[in-house]
């Protein structure tokens, strides 16, 4: 990207970070090619094809994505916006494709990952996990023994345990990102991430991270 | 979102949809309970897609700033607009 484009980039972030939600659009029009790549690969990974409708309606969900997330983007971190957030964006294509159910990014990082055997379902700004788990463990046994295995983790802890899971995917320094994202350090990031896992390894549950 | 339609799978580019768009960000008002969604969204995809500061635009429209935000909150209808607001709309 060129310097003029990332400085624009940037211009565009910082508005929707003020609540300018106009902003979309801006973002839309002058980087929709990079959203649209972004929704395309996620509807590939499922041997979807998108309509030219589909498309306009899932670039501009991920543009609303992004202007959610806007104030905690960083724009001397390295990651564009769409990558920063990519699982957030994968997570809300995903569940407009194949329907309303809440999907964590979670849940797609795993799917992307062999090494990760238990998918994990929650939704995507309020996990409600004892209610998703609760459902999901009646129908898969991996759910339930994970949904056991995090009983007494926070909620706060869980978000932390899965962002750090999601940045790491193409964030350089997730612990910085996720640090910044909850108001911790990197080294506190680092600690509950280890906690967590520890955890869900103790309980037989082994997640990459 | 029938399959039957075309695809934009196989190009490199986007090739946005305005219309479509604008009725997204609609859609999304109206689900917040915004009232006058559609011309709040009209508004704001003719601000946004121009890439303008509320103040540029406003100038740009011979109106008061306060006026483009109350317009993009959907606190103005249609009927309601500046005049200059609805020649924009009305020559696409």
């Amino acid at each position: 990207m060129t310097p003029e484009r990332t400085m624009r980039l940037e211009e565009i972030m910082a508005a929707l970070a003020a609540g300018d939600r106009a902003m979309v659009f801006a973002l839309v029009e002058e980087f929709g090619t990079e959203l649209a790549a972004q929704v395309r690969r996620v509807a590939r990974d499922h041997n979807r094809s998108l309509t030219s409708e589909e498309l306009n309606d899932l670039v501009m969900d991920s543009a609303f994505v992004l202007a959610d997330v806007a104030s905690a983007w960083k724009p001397d971190g390295g990651a564009l916006p769409w990558t920063w957030a990519r699982g957030r964006v994968r997570a809300v294509v995903f569940a407009e494709i194949f329907g309303p159910y809440p999907i964590d990014p979670a849940d797609l990082a795993v799917e992307e990952d062999p090494e990760v055997s238990s998918p994990v379902r929650v939704t995507t700004t309020e996990p409600d996990w004892s209610g998703v788990f609760s459902d999901l463990a009646s129908k898969d046994r991996r759910v339930a023994e994970l949904a056991r295995a995090l009983e007494g983790v926070s909620a706060r802890n869980r978000e932390v345990f899965i962002q750090f899971r999601l940045q790491k995917q193409s964030d350089p320094s997730p612990a910085n990102t996720v640090g910044e994202m909850f108001g911790l350090t990197s080294d506190n990031v680092r600690q509950i991430v280890k906690r967590v896992r520890n955890r869900l390894r103790s309980a037989g549950v082994e997640v990459a991270v | 979102m029938s399959a039957a339609e075309p695809t934009q799978d196989h190009a490199n580019d986007f090739v946005p949809d305005h219309d479509r768009l604008r009725a997204r960000y609609a859609e999304r008002l109206r689900q917040a309970g915004v009232p006058n969604a559609d011309v709040a969204a009209a508004v704001a995809a003719t601000r946004g897609r121009a890439g303008e500061t509320v103040e540029a635009f406003a100038a740009r429209l011979r109106v008061e700033p306060d006026v483009v935000v109350a317009a993009e909150g959907g606190e103005i209808p249609w009927n309601a607009l500046p005049d200059s607001l609805v020649k924009l709309f009305s020559s696409g």
